[in-house]
Order: structure tokens, then C-alpha cells, then sequence
């Protein structure tokens, strides 16, 4: 990955189905699969999503274990760094096009836990996010509405953090390695996934 | 698949740094349990895998550390409730009782009646709500959804009572040191609680049927995780899973507080050990928290203040504790919480140290019954433990 | 006059508990002290209130005293490390609980902060390995003969720190490693918001 340049990222978006683009946006937004990593607290308020009361399966969103099969990463919570490294090994091994929520004050600027020595600050110097839900925690309500507004921008093709993920793939991984020194990934990384 | 191949020289050095690329040799591969896995919830289980048994199981917490009793510490004694009851998630009410519980006994003060009533009651639903989630992750875990759609349905309705009374769902802020943060809305909010115990006694008859008595729920648990009462009692088993290997402990009825003295409750106690004795146990306590929410209803609240009355309170971030320490602790869900705070006069405490029930059924009781389990066994072993993570890394 | 009134306050003081003592011998929580006192006549030991008792021991013969206490209390309910900076100390706490008495004890003990050391308790009580982890990891203690020392919650950059010591200077160490950008000032711009 770290050979990577910016220019030679093939374009995403092939000129032989733009046609067909705005009907594989509306597939992508009628058709969100969330990768079921809770992370932090906002993870309890998951279940209420998904069952009867709030019922998002009516949107075409359904969780799902596999990172490969996933298309909206939910990051219910403050994030360690800890989890982050998983978070980051997690989203890259997503496939393209994938999408980042991020779900309460914590990841935002830390929130209560903005003077903890093991708590992220700003989440968006490390991965690229979506859309932001402020609030602790955020009810239901407000996590709809913001996978609401996730499908308005999937349909206008604002929704770009994958594509800002690999055309500033440097800028990133300068952060987070600054953040777990260097070589982090063939130190942590490799020991969960052999084959990175 | 190809490439899933490690190279030798990769391998050597891996080994060189105590690491084991998977698989190790043949039969023996290591497995990473988490903590992308709806079962763990942010918490990771390495397992040294021989086939489908788990020969060894390394847990590796952490992920959720946010170092609480540093920041504790710097904070004043009443902005303490809006950080500390984010250990426990799903019970975000136990945490605000045994702070405010330490804090009133170091300063001595005795708590309005009306106060303690209103206390045991919103322990009392934060335990019912606890347990909905509960059933909701256990049903999820042996595949029986239906239990778990109505469970999380029938949680919704604690937690309207509860944003009504509080004003939030999941994070209440209301217990504080001396009382309670407001008084209750009025009777049509104590009607309402009324109903919602009514009606969830009468679907305790449909969660037997569904999962309790459950023929899947009887062959994926029994003999599953067996501990002996000695073996429990050395590793600080609390709660439902101590009570399941015999142990009739229950801080309720052992360590008195608020008005559990005055009420009559059974503690319900199996004696094998194993999975489904922690269920069964489980199922047992529900109906009798349902019966103690219906005599604290029936007893009404009592009137009076909801909150001490003391000059010192009225300039709280600088609210000084005098010197001393006291350690409270309540019967949670999961088992005997507790908080030990150390106060040296200041307006900030000196130490919290929160003990959770996950600290040990998390650690070494899970990695000693994790030994010798089949790889499907391990959620519900994990399940019927009822581990909670944020217990572990605070 | 000053020096007459103080002698006459201290008495006063002194004599409420002198009053409240009498009545303790009575109870399960007394005899409990006595007995174990009369085996460890090292350590001191009282009765805080119903179901508290608290016992002071030496710090090197708190394994011999934890031995004869794990008798009557079965179960080690935590192992509490507070760090008294200016004392330089560390005072643990072994919190025990008995379920045959119910009755909640404190085991309280100094050690000096340097190179602070203590043997394990784990072949006592295996549990204690996961709560010595966590006080070695925080605080910095060796607890000799526990296999499993080493980072356990935290990454290895943070345990290098052992954060919970009170000499831990976390807001420093947060700007050093997050940025200093927190916009967490108070209308006067020197004191942050918490």
C-alpha cells in the first residue's frame, strides 16, 4: 500500500457506465450494509435501531458481520487507539464504494473525554468521514436522520471519503502514524491479518 | 487464497517477537475472537484452536479503556455522575448509586426517604431494562431472533419511562450525592410504570415458551461452561453466576441498602454450575424484580424532599468532602458492583476505583472456561457469563 | 484561655467512641476482629460500622495475614492501589468480602513508592492475577511471583507512563500526543471548562 502514488489510482467511476451511475447510486443508497463493529457506547443504542421500534431494515440496512461485504462503517462511539488501528485495518479492507458515520460527540473533538490520555480526538485526521452526528448519545431519531442525510449525499455523489481516503492516502497515513509510531502495521497488524 | 501463504522469513520473525502467524503448525491454528464480532462487543479473545476445541484462550481487553478513574480525579464531586456512569452501559444507573452511595457515606449524610424510594426504583427498572438487553444478546447468540425482536421491543418501554423521568434514554444523570437530581413527574408516570410491570408479567409466559423453555436453548447450553462452587468463590464469581453454582449471596439481602430490607424477594439459587443454570437463574431474578418494582408501587412514594437539604451544596463545583473513604457496592445484572472513593478534603476526590463484576468473570474465569469448548460454544459461554467490557478497561 | 479550651474539646472528642465502644463486643463484626486479631497479633484492627471492618497490616507480612484471613473471608473483592504522592507511599487496599459472615473488610497497607514491590496473592486467590495486572499496569507495582505482568488494557506506550500515579501529568501528555488545539477555555481564556 505504501507504494501508492497519487496518480496512478485508476478512476472510479468508468466512462463506459456513466449512463447507468445515478441507478447504481440508488442501488448503493436502497441497499446499506453496515459492518457490525460497535465501538464504544453508542453500540447499545444498535439494537433499538434495528428492531421494532426503529425499524431501519425498512431502509434497506441490515447488519453484517464480514467487513468484505460492508458499505457503511457505523462508529458508534470515542474511539481508543486501540480500536482504532482495527478501525483502520477494518475500512481498508472494505470494498470501494464505502461510507463512514460517525455517531456522537466523542469521536468529534473527545467529547467528556476530551483531556483522557486514551481517547481520539478528532477522528477525521485518520479516516475520512461522511457524516458526523453530534450528541450524547444520539437518540435513535437523530441516527436515522443521519443515515438519511448519508443517502441524500450517496445519491448527489457528495458522499466521497473513499475516494478522498486514496487521493490524500499520504496525508493519513502520516497522522496515524504519528499517532502509533511507525510501523505499527507490520508490528500489530500483521499478527491479526497474516496476509497484509 | 494463494497469497495466504507467509513467507519462512516473516514467520521466524514473528516467532522471534513471542508472535504466532496462524496457523501455527497443521492442526493447532490461533484465532482472533473479536473485537469485530457481534458477541464480544469491543473486546478480543485470542484462541489457540486444535481442531474445533479451544485448547487456550488468551483475552485481551482494552479496547474501551478511557481511563476513568484518572479523569475522575480531576473533575469535582458532582460532575463525577455525568462521567462515571458511562461504565456500565447497559445499566448506566448502577455506577451513579455506588458513587453517590460512597459519597453520602463519607459525608454522613442521611438520605430523604422519598429520595431512597425513588433510588430503588430506578435500580429496580434499570435491572429489568438490563435484563430485556440481555435476553436480546443471548437470543441473538443461539439463533432464537424472534426472543431477541421482542425483548429489545419491551426495553423501549423502560426506556420511555425513563427519558420521561430523566430526560434521557441510555445516560440518566440522576442519581446524585444527597438524592436525586428531580422529583418524579407526577401519578400518571407512576401509572404507566404500573403497566409496564403488568404487562411485561404477562409476557414472562411467552418468553418461556420462546427461549426458556426452549428445546434449542436446553441443547446448546446444559453442560456447556460447568463451574464448581470452590472454584467460583476463589475467582470472585458474583451474582447470577454465583448463585447458579449454589452460592445463595446476594447484596440485596447480604449488604442491605435502601429500602431492600423492608421488601420480600426471593434469592433464587441452582446448584450445577453450568450454562443453563446461569440462564435459569437469570429467568428466575426477572420475575422477581417484576415482583419488587409491584411492592415498592404499592408501598407509594413516600413525601418529602427529594434531596438533602444542606447550606454546603449550594456552591456545588466547589462542594468540599471531609476526609475519609467508603466503599458501596449493589447488586447489578451482572454481579456486585462496587465503588471505593477515597476523599482527602479537597472538592475533587483523591482515588475512585470502581469494581465491575466483569473484572473477573471476564478475565480468568472465562479463560479457564473457555478451555476445552467447542468454537460454537464460545458466545454462549461469553452470553451466559454476561461479560460486559467497559467493566473490564474503564 | 486558649490553651484550657483546646484539652476540653480533644476530651470531648475522645470520648464519643469511648461511649460507642462498649457496645461493639456484642456483634458478629467484633468477634470476627478479635479472632483473627488474637491469630495475627501484627495487625490492627477495628470496626468501621455494621458489616465494615478495616485492618492495618505490615506491608511484609500482609501475605502470612491474608493466608489466615482467606478462612473466614472467602472472596478477594478487589485490590485497590491509592497513591499518596506527598507521604510517598502507596497504600493497597485488599477489599475482602465474606459470604458465610457478610461482612466486608478492608486490609490496608503501606509501601514506599520507589520500586515499589509485594508478593502475589494469586496461589490465594487466582483472581488476583487479573487485579494485580491492572495495579501493575497503573501504578507501576511489581507484585513478585504474578507470571503475567506486562501491558494488559493499555498499549505499551501508554503502560511505559502508568497513568494513574498521581505525578502523571495528563493534560501535558495529551497536548504532547493529540495536538493542543482543545478550545476547552473558559470565557477569562485561562482555566479549561470540564
Amino acid at each position: 500500500m505504501s507504494e501508492r502514488k497519487n496518480d496512478d489510482f485508476i478512476s472510479y467511476e468508468l466512462q463506459e457506465f456513466k449512463l447507468f451511475e445515478p441507478l447504481f447510486r440508488w442501488a448503493r443508497k436502497k441497499s446499506l450494509w453496515i459492518v457490525a463493529f460497535c465501538t464504544g457506547c453508542g453500540g447499545i443504542e444498535m439494537p433499538p435501531l434495528a428492531t421494532a421500534r426503529y425499524d431501519f431494515e425498512r431502509f434497506g440496512i441490515m447488519p453484517n458481520p464480514a467487513p468484505r461485504m460492508g458499505d457503511l462503517f457505523l462508529i458508534t462511539g470515542y474511539v481508543t487507539p486501540k480500536t482504532l488501528k482495527r478501525i483502520i485495518i477494518t475500512y481498508e479492507m472494505m470494498q470501494d464504494p464505502k461510507y463512514v458515520l460517525m455517531h456522537g460527540s466523542c469521536p468529534i473533538n473527545g467529547g467528556v473525554y476530551w483531556d483522557s490520555y486514551n481517547v481520539v480526538k478528532q477522528l477525521d485526521k485518520y479516516i475520512p468521514i461522511d457524516v458526523a452526528i453530534a450528541g450524547c448519545m444520539p437518540r435513535p431519531e437523530a441516527v436515522m436522520d443521519g443515515i438519511m442525510e448519508i443517502m441524500r449525499k450517496i445519491e448527489d455523489g457528495t458522499a466521497d471519503g473513499w475516494k478522498r481516503y486514496k487521493e490524500n492516502y499520504e496525508y493519513y497515513r502520516k497522522n496515524q502514524d504519528e499517532l502509533f509510531g511507525e510501523g505499527w502495521r507490520e508490528k500489530d497488524a500483521r499478527r491479526w491479518l497474516a496476509w497484509i | 487464497m494463494a497469497n495466504l501463504e507467509v513467507p519462512r522469513e516473516l514467520r521466524e520473525e514473528a516467532k522471534a517477537h513471542d508472535m504466532y502467524l496462524h496457523p501455527i503448525d497443521k492442526d493447532t491454528y490461533e484465532l482472533f475472537f473479536g473485537p469485530q464480532h457481534m458477541a464480544t462487543e469491543n473486546f478480543s479473545i485470542i484462541l489457540k484452536m486444535d481442531g474445533n476445541r479451544v485448547e487456550k484462550a488468551i483475552v485481551n481487553p482494552g479496547f474501551l479503556h478511557r481511563g476513568f478513574e484518572k479523569l475522575a480525579e480531576q473533575r469535582p464531586y458532582f460532575t463525577n455522575i455525568a462521567l462515571l456512569l458511562r461504565i456500565c452501559v447497559p445499566e448506566s444507573d448502577v455506577p451513579e448509586n455506588i458513587y453517590s452511595m460512597a459519597v453520602d457515606e463519607i459525608v454522613g449524610w442521611e438520605v430523604p426517604e422519598r429520595a431512597i424510594w425513588i433510588r430503588n426504583v430506578v435500580l429496580e427498572m434499570a435491572r429489568l431494562s438490563a435484563w430485556m438487553f440481555w435476553i436480546m444478546g443471548f437470543g441473538n447468540e443461539i439463533g432464537l431472533y424472534t426472543a431477541g425482536q421482542w425483548a429489545a421491543a419491551y426495553r423501549e418501554r423502560f426506556m420511555r419511562l425513563f427519558e420521561e423521568l430523566t430526560g434521557g434514554r441510555v445516560y440518566h444523570i440522576y442519581t446524585v450525592p444527597g438524592g436525586v437530581r428531580r422529583d418524579i413527574p407526577g401519578d400518571r408516570w407512576l401509572r404507566q410504570l404500573r403497566d409496564t410491570v403488568e404487562y411485561l408479567k404477562g409476557k414472562m409466559r411467552d418468553f418461556d415458551d420462546i427461549l426458556f423453555d426452549n428445546y434449542i436453548m436446553f441443547e446448546r447450553t446444559e453442560g456447556v461452561g460447568v463451574m464448581d462452587k470452590k472454584f467460583a468463590l476463589k475467582h470472585a464469581v458474583t451474582g447470577p453466576n454465583l448463585r447458579a453454582v449454589g452460592v445463595p449471596y446476594d447484596v440485596r439481602k447480604d449488604d442491605p441498602y435502601y429500602l431492600y430490607p423492608e421488601l420480600d424477594f426471593e434469592v433464587p439459587v441452582l446448584k450445577e454450575g453450568d450454562s443453563l443454570a446461569r440462564v435459569l437463574v437469570r429467568r428466575y431474578e426477572m420475575e422477581q424484580d417484576l415482583y419488587i418494582l409491584e411492592q415498592l408501587l404499592d408501598m407509594g412514594p413516600p413525601s418529602g424532599p427529594y434531596m438533602v437539604k444542606d447550606p454546603k451544596l449550594k456552591n456545588l463545583p466547589r462542594f468540599k468532602v471531609p476526609a475519609g473513604d467508603a466503599y458501596a457496592h449493589v447488586e447489578s445484572t451482572k454481579g456486585d458492583f462496587g465503588a471505593y472513593v477515597v476523599s482527602d478534603g479537597t472538592h475533587k476526590p483523591y482515588r475512585v476505583h470502581i469494581r465491575g463484576p466483569s473484572q473477573s468473570h471476564g478475565v480468568t474465569v472465562l479463560e479457564e472456561l473457555l478451555k476445552g469448548a467447542r468454537l460454537a460454544d464460545v458466545p454462549v459461554i461469553l452470553k451466559t457469563l454476561d461479560n460486559c467490557p467497559p467493566d473490564i478497561d474503564r | 484561655m486558649d490553651m484550657n479550651e483546646k484539652p476540653k474539646v480533644e476530651e470531648k472528642v475522645q470520648e464519643v467512641p469511648e461511649v460507642e465502644a462498649p457496645k461493639l463486643p456484642d456483634t458478629k463484626e467484633e468477634k470476627l476482629v478479635a479472632e483473627i486479631l488474637k491469630k495475627a497479633p501484627y495487625a490492627e484492627g477495628s470496626v468501621r460500622r455494621e458489616r465494615r471492618v478495616e485492618f492495618k497490616v505490615p506491608a511484609d507480612r500482609i501475605k502470612e495475614f491474608l493466608e489466615l484471613a482467606s478462612e473466614k473471608f472467602e472472596m478477594l473483592i478487589q485490590i485497590s492501589v491509592v497513591d499518596w504522592l506527598k507521604e510517598g507511599e502507596f497504600e493497597l487496599v485488599y477489599q475482602l468480602w465474606s459470604v458465610s459472615e457478610s461482612v466486608h473488610a478492608f486490609v490496608k497497607t503501606r509501601i514506599p513508592r520507589e520500586n515499589a514491590k509485594m508478593p502475589t496473592v494469586m496461589d490465594i486467590w487466582p483472581v488476583a492475577e487479573t487485579y494485580e495486572r491492572e495495579a501493575h499496569e497503573f501504578f507501576g507495582i511489581v507484585f513478585e511471583g504474578n507470571p503475567r505482568l506486562g501491558p494488559f488494557i493499555l498499549e505499551p506506550r501508554e503502560y511505559e507512563k502508568h497513568p494513574l500515579r498521581k505525578d502523571f501529568n495528563m493534560i501535558g501528555y495529551v497536548k504532547t500526543i493529540y495536538g493542543e488545539d482543545f478550545d476547552r477555555y473558559d470565557e477569562s481564556k485561562t482555566n479549561y471548562v470540564i
